[in-house]
């Protein structure tokens, strides 16, 4: 009996919180158009104004932002770049296709934020075998530019002259 | 390499030692093999140009090549090409992982290969050939020899460039702070987004390009800078000297007044139905008409909405405006509308022709950097562009088709990389197939060199071997 009832239930409210991707959400925007969705993604950048912050997140092909009141992004500190991977988050929100409020950008209001796994900084190690390489490889570049006679300099001022 | 040093990225510094190298060695060579004390003639000038945005690339592609952000060597080509020949399209989904000075270079490529570069390149080389849109250049370029136009050309190009760079890196930083970013961050991206907006090239910092700021301020930033990338040079520099009547006078000038027009009609009559509010149909429909337009390739929406959002007419209408493309002797793509301007006064005077008594002989001229009479040679040379670009783009349309792509998005991918203008409704893509990745880098190369120096280059490779046969 119980499974009954709540089959129905979970029906109905599925659609409405299922965790889409960004990219489905692109491809298919008048579908979620103003629906409650849930995405999980990467924070690429984070920019904080007053009250609200924008936080950009990017899934597995495409990118998203994120509109939400500060205090639901006080958790979300890092952000992807060379040096380091972005916080991983999961967001649940209103999707906009073409947001009133923000001059037609697809974007989701957010209602929730979860922090799934907080970014980290990437080691970057210098490779000195080819640092070694490139320098010698440079050096005898630049003697060759200085050193190789040109054809037909003789007396010829050279022509930036 | 000072910024790779600067911000902690020492390790990627050996593929901008070895792109150093190879350059330098490749000057050495081609100077000891090739120094001469003969004077430059046009066709070796054009063969040059040719070589020079085919070699370029190659070299610029190194330090990307060893960054390790991209999947092949066919990506970082393309990428390399696309920065050179000022397309935009690019083979990274993530910009925000590449290291800084990796990033830096991408713009500078954009902006040295077509901001500065092409304007030089354009002013005193092909300025000289009769089917050129720069036919009527009336500068040094006709009087002096092709060398003493170049540096004197340059400095002025690169006064005016390294102006507008300046300005519009206050302008997108001030703005930046204000939405929000770090103020290193926001400098970083003020100064390549100017150069590329200038530069009318569309390379980002981010993957979802303009559209990452959420911001109208900078959309409007961006939108005034693209505008004067794409005026003719010779508009700018009279605009300093004064002669701000030439402004409104110039035959393309009024070309692009009237398009942009007509366009901005037909985008909102297709767009209506999209957007709910008229400022944001506004703000959406004016940004990606001027980009497609100027042949910039900035976006404010994601390239899945072209495909799955916005109206196939719509999309329509920016191919064609990729094609169009701005101002000759200016930074942007496409056929140009000096070209457009001289077929449609040829309309004109045939259309008069009809209506006239047949005694009469009517005549038709245009303003271009002063009165011109529409010659045959002009409308000949204006004609046989326009029918090898739309030759291009129907062959470069045909390939995309056949890799697979519907009509419509190859038709627009398509006039993006001939128009160098850098709009993508996703189908440029490291997933993208290899023979399409070579089609799409020679319609770049073919549009930024206005085809016919391509075709010149081919007659030149070809006549020693057609004399040996």
């Amino acid at each position: 009996m119980k499974r009954i009832l709540v089959l129905p239930l979970v029906l109905l409210i599925l659609p409405h919180v299922w965790a889409v991707s960004i990219n489905s959400l692109l491809l298919n925007p008048e579908n979620y158009d103003n629906k409650l969705v849930t995405v999980e993604g990467e924070v690429i950048g984070i920019l904080r104004k007053e009250n609200f912050v924008w936080i950009n997140i990017v899934g597995d092909k495409a990118g998203i932002g994120v509109w939400c009141p500060a205090k639901l992004a006080e958790n979300v500190k890092v952000a992807a770049d060379y040096h380091h991977r972005g916080d991983l988050i999961r967001v649940t929100g209103r999707f906009h296709a073409a947001c009133l409020e923000h001059g037609g950008d697809p974007d989701i209001h957010a209602a929730k934020i979860e922090l799934l796994s907080r970014g980290e900084e990437i080691p970057r190690e210098v490779d000195w075998l080819w640092m070694v390489a490139s320098l010698v490889f440079l050096i005898i570049s630049l003697f060759l530019y200085f050193w190789l006679p040109r054809r037909g300099e003789k007396g010829a001022p050279p022509y930036w002259y | 390499m000072l910024l790779a040093c600067f911000c902690s990225e020492v390790d990627i510094l050996p593929g901008f030692l070895f792109g150093l190298s190879l350059n330098l060695l490749f000057c050495s060579i081609v100077e000891y093999i090739c120094r001469t004390e003969k004077e430059m003639e046009l066709k070796h000038a054009l063969v040059i140009a040719a070589l020079l945005w085919l070699f370029a690339p190659l070299i610029g592609s190194i330090p990307l090549w060893y960054g390790g952000q991209y999947p092949s060597f066919s990506d970082v080509l393309f990428e390399s090409v696309s920065g050179f020949t000022g397309t935009g399209l690019t083979m990274t989904t993530r910009p925000e992982l590449l290291p800084k000075s990796i990033n830096f270079l991408r713009h500078l490529l954009q902006f040295a290969g077509d901001g500065v570069g092409i304007v030089v390149i354009s002013l005193c080389i092909f300025g000289r050939t009769h089917i050129s849109s720069f036919l009527l250049f009336r500068g040094e370029a006709r009087e002096a020899g092709i060398r003493p136009s170049i540096v004197r050309t340059s400095r002025r190009i690169f006064g005016i460039a390294f102006t507008f760079v300046i300005l519009g890196t206050i302008f997108f930083t001030v703005v930046g702070i204000k939405e929000g970013l770090s103020t290193s961050d926001a400098l970083f991206d003020g100064v390549n987004h100017s150069m590329t907006a200038y530069a009318t090239g569309g390379f980002s910092t981010h993957a979802q390009n303009i559209l990452y700021y959420h911001s109208e301020a900078i959309e409007l930033v961006a939108l005034v800078l693209m505008i004067v990338g794409s005026l003719n040079f010779n508009l700018h520099y009279a605009i300093i000297t004064g002669k701000r009547r030439e402004l409104f006078r110039d035959i393309e000038m009024r070309f692009l007044i009237a398009s942009l027009l007509v366009a901005s009609v037909l985008v909102a009559l297709t767009l209506h139905g999209t957007y709910a509010t008229p400022s944001s149909l506004f703000r959406k429909g004016v940004f990606h008409m001027v980009s497609a337009h100027t042949t910039t390739g900035f976006q404010t929406i994601p390239a899945q909405y072209l495909k799955h959002f916005w109206p196939i007419p719509t999309v329509f209408i920016l191919s064609l405006l990729m094609l169009i493309g701005g101002s000759a002797n200016s930074t942007c793509g496409g056929i140009k509308g000096l070209r457009l301007g001289i077929i449609l006064k040829c309309l004109a005077l045939e259309l008069k022709k009809i209506f006239y008594p047949s005694s009469a002989v009517p005549g038709e001229s245009y303003y271009h950097l002063g009165r011109n009479p529409l010659t045959e040679t002009a409308i000949r040379g204006a004609a046989v562009v326009i029918v090898c670009y739309l030759l291009l783009f129907g062959l470069g349309t045909l390939i995309t088709v056949a890799h697979g792509y519907p009509l419509a998005d190859s038709m627009f991918e398509t006039a993006s990389a001939l128009g160098n203008a850098g709009l993508s409704c996703g189908i440029t893509s490291p997933s993208m197939p290899l023979g399409l990745k070579i089609s799409y880098i020679f319609l770049m190369w073919a549009g930024r060199l206005e085809i016919i120096t391509v075709f010149v280059l081919f007659s030149f490779l070809l006549l020693p071997l057609k004399r040996i046969l």
